[in-house]
């Protein structure tokens, strides 16, 4: 009863546009007060949260891929990969995809692969008569891909709230991101041969794509690095997004993209984008430690386990819970809320927690284009000045591929655990 | 007067925090150089960075604050002008002040005492305790003030349209 009514207080804090590290935090520290817990814990839990070296990665990636995109990557990666694809049925939709999974590589946000792939390829389709919410839908699950290959910021919260390896759980992404993308072109190429609503593009010359495969190498090749990196354990996640940062940095300053005022962009910008996610992290460790002293997350724990025994029904009622509030939640709020409070119960159950984490990730993904609170429907609206029902209407069959992958992982989980258990051990 | 004050040392203190970020991808990079180029890690990098980081997500929760970009669910009350929209951004400030003032109050006398007894950490650099401790209620105390000053143009100003681009980076 307990954890319904606090679960209660929570959302209605949420409804009430009380910013979600506010809502944590402070109905973490009002239930400490009703039950006359120690509150001197508030300020060290909050210390503690960002005392962590794991989490630096967030803002270095996410400075990173702000120098990137303010040097014009977004753009130059997607010339390259049409020049290749853009020819093929459907290539249009082919090169969106691909050019959302490699901009994935470098950037740890859905947010900003879907703007940043969906400004320069929204005008592109639309131009070539392809299907408006066809469009928009491909564009808001393709940004999706940002958080599951890697780096990514949910995995890499995840990561510390669970204290899994963030390196395992990057390379688990690895093989259901790809999975998705490759699931996304089929559909496209599918899609846009039985509708016929688009016109071909003439095939690029092989100096047009060497031209614009030239300008997309440098960004192609700090991709590899990172993934690189990290896989073959050279550099820790934090290391190797500092020295992606750096790096991105030279190379931008390099090509006579970066200046004083676009830099100051792009630090400023990544700050805010950084304080905004850490905070919620901060906030969210306040209202673990509370519920965990009102014993919650055990108590549902016993609760799931001495009702379900089979863990696939236990997976259902989790996926089914993580579904529905994905339709109110975003995917922060979601990660930060759910994973403390189900965890026992995934770790009594004998789930993989690496496997859970990518699980999770994929439903988070689909929360994201599901309305009525999607984050990527709501980006592909304001980009793509449309309508939210022509958005959330071309979605939903993207929607469908990824709850039929999350439904996979669970009969196939070497999807997301072969490349990190076998292929790098 | 007031106002322009309180806004002001938020701004600096958000500026001067996205340049510490900044200086913190040099300072890893300078420490993957050294172990792989020279052989030689650092001894200080960590431990700095890790320091700095919690300055920066404390001091920089005003500035984040102000510029009304942290995370809020925007499904219901999304009318500007409607009174209720009014009352339900004054009551979040009420819930900030609960957070932020108890981080603030009791950050504030672990910190004092720490000072006092002069404690340092029990890491291999030591720092005083009065700079590691300080960011929670430093930063905590600016939130509230610039809390204030959100309550004030709630009430006072024409409240803005919802922007889900912010933070789009």
């Amino acid at each position: 009863m307990e954890a319904v009514l606090i679960l209660v207080a929570l959302m209605a804090l949420l409804l009430l546009r009380t910013p979600v590290a506010f809502a944590l935090g402070g109905l973490g520290v009002i239930l400490l007060g009703l039950k006359g817990l120690p509150l001197v814990a508030v300020p060290q839990r909050l210390h503690g949260s960002m005392d962590s070296f794991e989490l630096l990665a967030v803002p270095m990636f996410l400075l990173m891929s702000s120098v990137l995109l303010k040097g014009g990557v977004g753009r130059d990666l997607y010339a390259a990969v049409q020049s290749w694809v853009g020819h093929w049925p459907g290539g249009l939709g082919v090169a969106t995809i691909l050019s959302c999974t490699l901009f994935s590589a470098i950037s740890g946000s859905s947010v900003a692969t879907a703007a940043t792939i969906g400004t320069v390829a929204i005008p592109e389709m639309s131009k070539r008569g392809y299907d408006k919410p066809f469009v928009y839908g491909m564009l808001a699950a393709g940004g999706t891909l940002g958080i599951l290959i890697p780096p990514s910021i949910p995995l890499i919260l995840y990561g510390v709230i669970t204290e899994s390896s963030i390196p395992t759980l990057f390379l688990a992404g690895v093989g259901p991101g790809l999975f998705l993308a490759s699931a996304f072109i089929v559909y496209g190429i599918l899609f846009s041969r039985f509708s016929g609503a688009y016109q071909p593009m003439p095939k690029a010359t092989w100096g047009e794509r060497a031209r614009s495969s030239l300008m997309a190498l440098p960004t192609i090749a700090l991709a590899v690095a990172i993934v690189g990196s990290i896989y073959t354990g050279i550099a820790t996640p934090s290391e190797s997004a500092g020295l992606g940062f750096v790096i991105a940095l030279i190379m931008t300053i390099a090509m006579g993209r970066m200046n004083f005022a676009k830099l100051k962009e792009a630090v400023e910008g990544s700050l805010k984008t950084s304080v905004m996610v850490l905070i919620i992290v901060a906030g969210a460790k306040v209202f673990s430690y509370a519920i965990t002293l009102y014993l919650i997350p055990q108590s549902i724990s016993a609760f799931l386990t001495e009702n379900i025994s089979n863990p696939s029904l236990f997976i259902l009622a989790v996926g089914l819970v993580l579904l529905f509030m994905g339709f109110f939640l975003e995917s922060l709020s979601m990660l930060l809320i759910m994973v403390p409070v189900l965890l026992p119960a995934v770790l009594n159950t004998g789930i993989d927690p690496i496997w859970f984490g990518i699980f999770f990730v994929v439903l988070i993904e689909t929360a994201l284009i599901t309305p009525p609170v999607g984050m990527n429907l709501f980006v592909i609206q304001a980009v793509a000045r449309a309508r939210l029902q022509e958005v959330a209407k071309g979605a939903m069959p993207f929607a469908i591929i990824m709850l039929a992958t999350a439904v996979l992982l669970w009969f196939w989980p070497d999807l997301a655990l072969y490349i990190p258990y076998q292929l790098a051990r | 007067m007031l106002l322009r004050l309180i806004d002001g040392i938020s701004e600096f203190a958000g500026k001067l925090c996205a340049w510490t970020l900044f200086a913190i991808g040099f300072f890893i990079t300078f420490e993957v150089v050294m172990r792989y180029v020279f052989n030689a890690p650092t001894i200080w990098v960590d431990e700095i960075s890790r320091v700095l980081q919690v300055w920066v997500v404390y001091l920089a929760a005003a500035y984040v604050l102000k510029h009304r970009e942290m995370v809020t669910i925007e499904l219901i009350l999304s009318n500007p002008r409607s009174i209720w929209r009014r009352y339900a951004e004054s009551f979040a400030i009420v819930i900030l002040f609960v957070f932020a003032g108890t981080a603030c109050y009791f950050g504030f006398q672990i910190w004092l005492k720490s000072t006092l007894a002069g404690h340092t950490t029990d890491t291999y650099l030591a720092p005083p305790k009065m700079i590691t401790h300080a960011p929670v209620w430093v930063g905590s105390a600016l939130l509230m003030l610039q809390g204030l000053v959100q309550l004030y143009r709630v009430w006072t100003e024409d409240l803005p349209e919802d922007d889900v681009m912010d933070g789009a980076h």
